[in-house]
């Protein structure tokens, strides 16, 4: 809100009329607050009029408007968001929790959408949070999946950790303490040197080969997220992994002088058994040969 | 947008439905290619996407198991191999077509980055055009691909985002680490650690040592705990009771902490006062 009134009284209630927010009988001086807010959260204060314009008008606006209507306890408004979202909400619980039990975070939101009294004394509705910027539906989902997910991390407290806490181990047994060592040898300057090799590459490089081989999701889903066609993460991929391999190679030649039939003994060891390594953290902030203080997510990130 | 903070819902659902600038997604980017917690939070955020159409679920990644370092490992031992030693799997060009139909196929025929070894997982799988349903059939029977999405979610959540926080300090040989409500401390570089309790029922969600004995945590409920000695906690009050995602410490009395929709607020007297700052993107 901290900008508003920036907005043009004439773009304002054009795009009042395109939300059909009247529907909702919602205000035009209300909706123009929304898109004000919305203003504030995703363009920069020195954008353009004709910059304020297309972003403004690129908002899910029905969206916003629903989201606006329901925040100030519009009637029909929340039934039209329990009989079109509902359900919604549910069958992404399910997926979060086949068993049954996210279905109760999805609808202990209706509070929270509703609105909670502050300090202050006023309610303060979650939709105040609802930007535009995506639909309602990935909006809601996307706060359901972040509620099942703090919950998974409050349940956790109570739950004793495993024997062999994974989280003590380190990203690979070192060579001198290593009691397989033969089974994987030099497996400690494999892990180093990925670690390098990825830590070189550029931020949306490892993004790729994070979504793709750590968090699984296909080519479509990643260049859904970094705006290229899925050939496009195809070929870029293996133009990593290349990059990857090369840097490798080279950093076991050059810096633990290994031998051709080393690197291969090296490589198909840990091909064959990739024991402590771990993708996940050599894609992470924590892998070895990176340097801490460009892994700044490190102290933010669980 | 300072990307030391994890994406908050609203961030993370415009970026996957197209509504952040060039400028904002790179920002996010940047963020989530060294945030595991970020990564698989989009992740399953797309499967849950995929779960809710049915007809979508059925994607190779849905349905395959996930991928192991062992998989990864594979194309790069392989193309060092090459050139080292032997042809250890079959040049890409020399693999079969791909023998799913429809959607699927198209998917994974431009699919050049996938390990090979992924093909040679299921050499026994049945040839693809005599068994596998045609396109139509799969998405009529949406049940088994959405059970596997359902399951491919539980794992990206609860297994890559119910980790331990991890905290550096400056002193290489010193860190932190969260692991349910235990905190601890190590001054070995991991080798042992030693417990700092903090006060029961906290949930944390985020930390960040300035020095070697000054740690900063923060988490749900507007919880703010900060030691200077590495030993005792001591909660700081916050204006605000929701949950906090992000901190970023600068010395035992000036921080800043984002909260989970997306506001900063900045303290420079050991959080006696707060001073809310700007949101992301407005800088």
């Amino acid at each position: 809100m901290t900008r508003a009134g920036a907005i043009d009284d004439v773009l304002a209630r054009r795009l009042h009329t395109r939300a059909r927010a009247d529907r909702w009988r919602l205000a035009p001086a209300r909706f123009a607050r929304a898109l004000a807010a919305s203003d504030a959260r995703g363009l920069r204060p020195d954008a353009d009029p004709a910059a304020r314009e297309r972003y403004l008008s690129a908002l899910h606006l029905e969206d916003l408007a629903l989201a606006c209507a329901c925040a100030d306890g519009h009637d029909e408004a929340w039934e039209h968001l329990l009989r079109e979202y509902r359900p919604l909400l549910h069958r992404a619980a399910d997926a979060l929790d086949p068993t049954g039990g996210a279905r109760e975070l999805a609808d202990a939101l209706y509070g929270d959408l509703y609105g909670t009294t502050t300090r202050d004394g006023t309610r303060r509705s979650l939709f105040e949070y609802f930007h535009g910027r995506s639909s309602l539906a990935t909006w809601l989902r996307s706060v359901l999946a972040q509620r099942h997910i703090d919950r998974l991390r409050a349940a956790r407290r109570t739950s004793p950790l495993p024997d062999d806490d994974s989280s003590a181990t380190p990203l690979v047994t070192t060579a001198d303490t290593a009691p397989d060592r033969p089974r994987r040898p030099h497996a400690a300057a494999l892990a180093r040197a990925l670690g390098r090799a990825i830590g070189d590459l550029s931020p949306r490089e490892r993004l790729r080969l994070g979504c793709y081989y750590a968090q699984e999701m296909t080519l479509k889903a990643i260049g859904r997220l970094t705006g290229e066609h899925e050939a496009t993460v195809s070929r870029q991929l293996a133009r990593s992994r290349e990059s990857v391999r090369a840097e490798v190679v080279r950093i076991l030649h050059t810096e633990s002088a290994l031998t051709d039939a080393q690197i291969a003994e090296c490589f198909a060891a840990a091909t064959a058994d990739a024991g402590t390594l771990d993708l996940t953290r050599l894609l992470g902030p924590s892998a070895p040969g990176k340097n801490p203080a460009a892994d700044r997510s490190r102290e933010e990130t669980p | 947008m300072n990307d030391t903070r994890c994406l908050d819902a609203e961030t993370m659902a415009a970026w996957l439905d197209g509504g952040l600038d060039e400028a904002a997604r790179a920002d996010a980017e940047t963020h989530t290619a060294d945030c595991a917690r970020c990564q698989a939070m989009l992740a399953a955020l797309t499967r849950l996407s995929d779960a809710a159409e049915p007809a979508r679920a059925a994607t190779p990644a849905a349905m395959a198991p996930r991928p192991t370092l062992h998989r990864w490992l594979i194309p790069i031992a392989t193309a060092a191999g090459i050139g080292l030693t032997v042809v250890l799997l079959p040049d890409r060009s020399a693999i079969p077509p791909s023998p799913v139909a429809g959607d699927v196929a198209r998917e994974r025929d431009i699919d050049l980055a996938r390990p090979e070894l992924e093909r040679r997982d299921t050499p026994a799988t049945p040839a693809p055009a005599a068994t596998a349903p045609p396109a139509a059939t799969r998405v009529a029977e949406p049940a088994p691909a959405a059970q596997t999405a359902e399951r491919a979610v539980m794992d990206a959540v609860t297994s890559a985002l119910v980790g331990p926080i991890d905290i550096a300090t400056p002193d290489p040989a010193v860190r932190w680490r969260v692991t349910g409500d235990a905190v601890e401390r190590s001054t070995d570089t991991g080798a042992s650690w030693t417990a700092v309790p903090i006060e029961a029922g906290a949930v944390i969600t985020a930390g960040s040592a300035p020095s070697a004995t000054t740690c900063w945590l923060v988490g749900r409920g507007g919880t703010v705990l900060v030691t200077t000695d590495a030993r005792t906690w001591r909660r700081l009050p916050f204006p605000e009771a929701g949950d906090l995602v992000a901190v970023t410490a600068r010395d035992a009395r000036t921080a800043s902490v984002t909260t989970a929709d997306g506001r900063t607020f900045e303290t420079a007297t050991a959080g006696e006062t707060w001073t809310p700052r700007r949101p992301l993107q407005e800088n």
